[in-house]
């Protein structure tokens, strides 16, 4: 058995184990999911301390964004799939580098041991891709109706789903408090739910759509939290940023596939880049730094 | 949440109600009670 796994063993032992992304919103990676099985390493108190500052700011534009560049009905001048993609894009790139600095830097006996994952074991990542996918879209469905002092206090449902999904899916007992706590917190997201309606009345459509988008968000990026935690534990030795280079390479793939089967009309009359202007640009650093930081963030913390 | 809603109040005219100042502190209190 590995120290890793030695590790997880001894953190569900005593009960300190709990589902990574519970707190964080839907960028959550496999960077994350090896935090689960690895002890962390030593970094800094201040540059921890301005790492999880940096995340915190990062987390409360990215909402702030991303309603900056709604229209007045609810919707956005760019394609949300085209969106979600170039997020990706601006991820994969940066993995890449860091991979690449990673990979020159280690001895060369280490180095096939950092991308040791066949072809059908990286197949596996194509489920967190796609459920990433939806939930990173969904975000765009969701904050059309809400605005983003709602979206983030809604967003805490994901700690439900996780605790439920956790329960049913890998069996993990939650404490009669835990329980306790996600009831008190499912009581405080829908005294809340009155306040779309009041906020939100000058759309067109109904801002309960917004709450049913951000519920299935939720949902989507807990299963692919689930799933990471579930099978790649398996390829604890490989480089956890090659294994990000994989998922974001499959993400593009996937969201390709997508806006290929929806708008490829549009696509090929209006162009990729459609409707981007300033504020689209805004919306894609916002997404883009918080997944970065957010990787790395819970690759120097523990759960 | 805090920092969203005051960034909202000033960028985007959020307006502050009771229920969304109460659901914070409950949320926020359920997640220290999950967490602890």
């Amino acid at each position: 058995m590995k120290y890793s796994d030695t590790l997880l063993g001894e953190m569900k032992d005593k009960q300190d184990y709990q589902p990574v992304d519970s707190s964080t919103m839907q960028t959550f990676s496999v960077a994350q999911a090896d935090t689960v099985q690895k002890s962390a390493p030593a970094v800094p108190a201040v540059l921890y301390f301005t790492m999880i500052c940096l995340a915190i700011g990062v987390k409360c534009w990215q909402p702030l964004a991303i309603a900056g560049a709604k229209n007045s009905d609810g919707s956005f001048s760019f394609n949300k799939t085209t969106m979600v993609l170039l997020v990706e894009f601006v991820k994969l790139l940066f993995c890449c580098c860091v991979f690449l600095i990673q990979y020159l830097t280690s001895a060369t006996a280490q180095r096939s041991a950092l991308t040791d994952l066949t072809f059908r074991q990286s197949l596996h990542y194509l489920v967190p891709a796609v459920l990433y996918a939806a939930s990173n879209t969904l975000v765009y469905y969701g904050m059309s109706y809400i605005n983003p002092a709602l979206f983030h206090v809604l967003g805490n449902i994901r700690i439900i789903t996780a605790g439920v999904l956790y329960r049913l899916m890998m069996g993990k007992k939650q404490t009669d408090v835990q329980w306790v706590a996600l009831l008190i917190l499912t009581f405080g997201a829908a005294i809340v739910t009155p306040d779309m309606e009041e906020v939100d009345s000058g759309s067109n459509a109904n801002p309960m759509w917004g709450l049913f988008f951000i519920i299935l968000m939720c949902i989507c990026s807990t299963s692919s939290s689930i799933y990471t935690e579930k099978y790649f534990k398996k390829s604890q030795d490989v480089s956890i940023f090659y294994q990000n280079c994989i998922l974001y390479a499959y993400g593009i793939v996937v969201n390709a596939i997508y806006l290929l089967l929806t708008d490829s009309k549009g696509l090929v009359e209006q162009g990729f880049f459609e409707g981007y202007d300033s504020r689209a640009l805004m919306v894609l650093t916002a997404q883009s730094t918080m997944g970065i930081i957010l990787s790395f963030v819970f690759k120097v913390s523990d759960t | 949440m805090v920092l969203t809603a005051v960034l909202s109040i000033i960028f985007y005219a959020f307006t502050l109600t009771v229920t969304f100042v109460a659901a914070v502190g409950i949320i926020t209190a359920s997640i220290y009670l999950y967490y602890r």
